[in-house]
């Protein structure tokens, strides 16, 4: 899993928001489609997409040996009241600083404490953690379900 | 059953906040069909005369002379000639319904009467001013109050009564002078910024530059008068949600914060609090602490509020209020 990568994601989609492009690519990888549709889930962006470097598939391809390397995920972005949806976005965990937390700890971050370092979540902020369910979960599904996990990003 | 008697409707009138049932406006497109009265026999009885009960009823909505000359009205009118009236069909749906009394002209909107003669290089009809409006012989001035003349000039330009304008909550927070280098020499003036609001969702900032030091101030209070807006509030004592902006050097955080927690900030973010009518706020400046800063930094963070509704409809999901609707706003 590797959080560099989640970093660059996290940077682009600020900087595709500020810029107003409806549509942008994103490196395809495992964690990145699991993000990626944990944020459509939750309203952020509009659609996920496979495709390679020039545009979104038109009819689905297999991802083979020869096409790895330009596979790519397009994701479009919303805009609403002249404003992008998805602001800011994140990283909590770093490459060089990973952060665990169980649900205790989520659960003050959801009410609105901070718990250790990590700031508490504002109306609408979003935060993801992986989880040993094997999906991205969101803080406050984590804490209905009684389970913690490793603190990936937060969005708003 | 009221159709002959239309003062009878008041009597089976609704009590006040009733719902109205219906969302549905009215049909503009009436059918031609519907425009006609429906056929009543003409063995219906005459209308009774109306009760005593009633007369006094109908008493709380009309003095006595109106109502002398309703009820004149209704009994002069035969009631079958009443039963056939009808309307002119509207063949034209869209049609504006005007609500200006356009028997008298309006100094901007109506162009002007008399002769008019063309001259090259200017326009037939003469552009409105607005200070033409502003001067004492246009309008009616109460100069024995003892108001300021610039009260009545700004109750003009935005709206306020002169009433109102009295009661706003207006104060100078940053004055310092300031030197322009000219062929004359050093021309020193005094810069003010003032704030101004009501306390109950309004508020601006104005700026004001003179050589003298009460006549800045006037103009500072103006400017922040005429630069009022709403700004939202939660709960009408506190912002949504939490702030973190950078406006030139200064970094200001504000933070919302639970009923009667009071107004802890520094000086300059306190007065603009009052007058917006902010209760329960916390703020930290960084960076640079201008007074000057602060005041704009401040202003421009509580009008980039982000409303809960707005990222709903965004985000096309339900934002509900966890302690309005669990905690009944006990938390």
């Amino acid at each position: 899993m590797s959080l560099v990568n989640l970093g660059h994601f996290c940077s682009h989609m600020q900087n595709a928001s500020r810029a107003g492009l409806s549509i942008t690519a994103i490196m395809s990888s495992k964690l990145h489609l699991g993000i990626a549709l944990a944020l459509q889930d939750h309203g952020f962006i509009s659609s996920v997409t496979r495709g390679d470097s020039a545009g979104p598939d038109a009819e689905e391809t297999p991802t083979t040996q020869e096409n790895i390397a330009t596979r790519r995920l397009w994701i479009s972005l919303k805009y609403y009241d002249n404003e992008p949806v998805l602001s800011k976005m994140k990283l909590v965990s770093k490459p060089k600083k990973r952060i665990h937390m169980g649900i205790q700890g989520l659960q003050k971050l959801v009410a609105g404490e901070q718990h250790g370092f990590v700031q508490p979540l504002e109306a609408g902020e979003v935060m993801l953690l992986s989880t040993d369910r094997g999906v991205i979960m969101e803080a406050r599904q984590a804490v209905e379900r009684r389970i913690g996990g490793q603190l990936l990003c937060r969005v708003r | 059953m009221n159709v002959a008697r239309p003062l009878r409707r008041l009597l089976q009138i609704p009590p006040r906040g009733a719902r109205q049932l219906t969302t549905t406006t009215l049909n503009p497109y009436h059918h031609r069909r519907t425009l006609k009265a429906k056929p009543e026999s003409y063995t219906t009885p005459p209308p009774s005369p109306y009760t005593e009960g009633e007369i006094s009823k109908l008493s709380k909505y009309y003095t006595d002379t109106q109502l002398a000359s309703l009820l004149a009205g209704e009994s002069a009118i035969d009631p079958t000639h009443f039963h056939h009236r009808h309307r002119q069909p509207d063949h034209d749906p869209m049609k504006l319904k005007y609500l200006d009394d356009l028997s008298t002209l309006d100094p901007i909107l109506d162009a002007p009467s008399g002769p008019q003669t063309y001259t090259p290089g200017h326009p037939l009809q003469p552009i409105p001013r607005l200070d033409d409006l502003l001067t004492p012989s246009a309008s009616t001035t109460n100069s024995s109050t003892g108001d300021p003349p610039w009260f009545h000039e700004v109750s003009l330009r935005t709206g306020f009564s002169v009433a109102e304008i009295r009661r706003l909550r207006t104060k100078i927070l940053a004055s310092h002078s300031v030197v322009n280098q000219t062929h004359m020499g050093k021309i020193r003036r005094i810069y003010c910024l003032a704030v101004a609001g009501n306390g109950n969702g309004l508020v601006g900032i104005g700026e004001g530059k003179s050589v003298e030091h009460s006549e800045a101030q006037r103009i500072a209070t103006y400017m922040a008068v005429r630069n009022m807006m709403p700004v939202p509030r939660y709960e009408d004592r506190t912002i949504f949600g939490n702030l973190d902006i950078k406006v030139g050097a200064v970094e200001l955080k504000l933070f919302s914060r639970p009923p009667g927690f009071g107004l802890r900030t520094s000086q300059y973010i306190f007065e603009i609090a009052k007058c917006l009518g902010l209760s329960d706020l916390s703020a930290k400046v960084s960076r640079s602490r201008n007074p000057m800063n602060v005041c704009k930094a401040t202003i421009q963070a509580l009008r980039s509020q982000k409303l809960p509704e707005t990222i709903a409809r965004g985000r096309g999901k339900k934002l509900v209020d966890v302690r309005k609707v669990y905690y009944n706003g006990a938390v």
